[in-house]
């Protein structure tokens, strides 16, 4: 049986049947000629007949198949149509569920990660993975000061206003934050997305978060806060990176010893300042301009390292840090006694050492001391003269100024407001 | 006579008519993009094996499709058609239209293959 279609069958019979039909008529018109013949031949009109009923068997079966057909069709659509229905509910269900997760998820990690984890589940997965990165690290100097001295509304005031503005140049950057530590801002380049450049958009990042901080500054003097500055530290280098914690909490994080060199290398900066690894310069290249080099040595390294300040970061960037304007110094005429202690790692050493304020300059102060200082060394400087005694500055070592008469250009970290205004008025006067 | 097989694609059926064994099942889903090509041969193979079975035979038609199209529906149709003709024409021939026992939809789609056909036994079989 020759099937040329599933109604293969059914045109076979219709096909037989007209072909029957036109022989009949050409029969008709042999023997009848031209005249009306009302009887066809007996034998013909059986056949007729049978060929009649074959034709009209055929029709019902093909109208049955015809109404089944419909009927399953029917059942069919209207099954497929239920299915995309329950389909359309499920992806506006979903499509709420991930709008959840960002609103909630998102004020903890950055829109990259949350929709890497969207894009692929599997990464919710605890486990960890080595790659290139650079982690900048951010801190507001004197910020614990600070708090001591405001009220707990205000000091959450004062770094939410903070931690929004720099949030919004992070995520501008696609940095992802990987935790708010206090006052401090540790941020990852690099992962969860991957991306060749990751050194130069830390270091735009930090030189963008710098010149927020304006922004910020100014919301705070609105607001009644005091002004703050931030220092950043930034590297570049290998880490281990993945969701780490339990199944019931986990976060995406980074861990490794240049994370800990960041840090290190954010606790060398005053505010103002990006200072950067020699690893994330290397891998900058010629984009970025370098004020200066310094050679410190951080706590746990047995050899100095070099660190980089960064001035600014060219093209496709163009973001430049303003110059520091030239030091204006005013020579005491009757130099200021003080005493200090060195601080390291926020730990204040136990005995204090004699030196003298000599000279004022904007957020710096000139001080001699018979002790040999550092470059970067964080000091406690306690005023003792008759006038301003007791009042206390938290400074870092710039340089020293003239290695003949031990004097150095420190600069003020954190003061208090009538130290503020004590070091003002010997400024003016 | 040689057995029919056909292994299944993801949009046709498993086939397996077993002439020996007087079983011819059919497995699977079924929305071939020419259904009318894809059974040809089932339906060359299924003339030939219904023209030359003996008398007394008990032939088993299994058909367990859960999803098939419009065109496939014709083709069943024909298929029960074909299977009736010969049970009428006097051979043993039991037809059973397998679907879940939670698809109601298919269970109905069995009825209404029952009532194209006058002598062939078509069973609707649930399966859990």
């Amino acid at each position: 049986m020759e099937r040329e279609g599933i109604f293969g069958k059914e045109e076979g019979f219709l096909k037989e049947a007209r072909a029957f039909l036109n022989e009949e008529r050409e029969r008709e018109i042999a023997v009848c000629g031209n005249t009306f013949c009302p009887k066809p031949h007996l034998d013909t009109y059986e056949g007729l007949l049978s060929r009649y009923d074959a034709l009209l068997t055929g029709y019902e079966k093909l109208q049955r198949k015809l109404g089944v057909m419909m009927r399953i069709s029917d059942k069919q659509q209207l099954k497929i149509n239920n299915t995309n229905q329950e389909l359309t509910e499920a992806k506006e269900q979903l499509e709420r569920r991930n709008e959840f997760i960002r609103n909630i998820f998102g004020r903890y990690v950055s829109d990259d990660v949350v929709d890497s984890l969207l894009d692929s589940p599997e990464g919710l997965s605890l486990g960890g993975e080595k790659r290139d990165v650079t982690i900048l690290m951010s801190d507001l100097r004197g910020f614990s000061a600070i708090s001591d001295s405001y009220s707990p509304e205000s000091v959450m005031g004062m770094l939410n206003i903070y931690l929004d503005e720099m949030t919004e140049v992070i995520e501008s950057h696609h940095g992802t934050i990987d935790a708010f530590i206090g006052d401090g801002i540790l941020v990852m380049f690099g992962a969860p997305v991957a991306m060749s450049d990751h050194p130069q958009r830390a270091v735009a990042c930090a030189v963008g978060m710098q010149l927020a901080m304006e922004r910020v500054n100014r919301r705070n003097v609105a607001a009644g806060y005091p002004e703050i500055a931030m220092g950043i530290g930034i590297n570049s280098g290998s880490v281990v990176v993945g969701n780490i914690g339990s199944a019931r909490r986990s976060k995406y994080t980074m861990i490794g010893m240049n994370v800990v060199h960041a840090s290190r290398i954010e606790s060398y900066t005053i505010g103002g300042q990006v200072l950067i690894s020699s690893e994330t310069r290397e891998r900058c290249g010629e984009v970025l301009a370098i004020r200066r080099e310094l050679q410190v040595i951080p706590k746990g390294y047995k050899e100095a390292i070099t660190i980089h300040e960064v001035a600014g970061i060219g093209a496709p960037y163009g973001l430049h840090l303003p110059t520091p304007a030239g030091v204006d110094c005013c020579l005491l005429s009757s130099p200021v006694p003080v005493c200090f202690a060195v601080v390291h790692d926020k730990q204040v050493e136990h005995w204090l050492t004699d030196g003298e304020i000599v000279g004022t300059g904007k957020n710096l102060v000139f001080l001699r001391s018979e002790r040999e200082l550092e470059s970067l060394v964080n000091l406690r400087l306690l005023l003792t003269g008759e006038e301003g005694s007791g009042l206390e500055v938290l400074a870092k070592v710039q340089d020293r100024v003239d290695s003949g008469c031990q004097v150095y250009r420190v600069a003020i970290t954190h003061a208090s407001t009538e130290a503020e205004g004590f070091l003002a008025q010997l400024q003016g006067g | 006579m040689e057995k029919l097989l056909i292994e299944p694609t993801r949009s046709s059926p498993r086939i397996r008519f077993d002439g020996q064994a007087h079983l011819l099942e059919v497995t699977g889903e079924s929305y071939p993009e020419d259904a009318a090509m894809f059974y040809r041969p089932v339906f060359e193979w299924l003339t030939r094996y219904l023209e030359g079975l003996a008398a007394g035979v008990e032939v088993r038609v299994k058909l367990d499709v859960n999803y098939f199209n419009s065109s496939t529906s014709k083709i069943f149709m024909d298929l029960f058609e074909l299977l009736d003709d010969h049970v009428r024409a006097g051979k043993t021939i039991v037809a059973e239209w397998i679907s879940h026992e939670e698809n109601d939809m298919g269970i109905e789609f069995g009825e209404e293959f029952q009532e194209c056909v006058t002598d062939l036994p078509i069973h609707v079989v649930t399966r859990a």
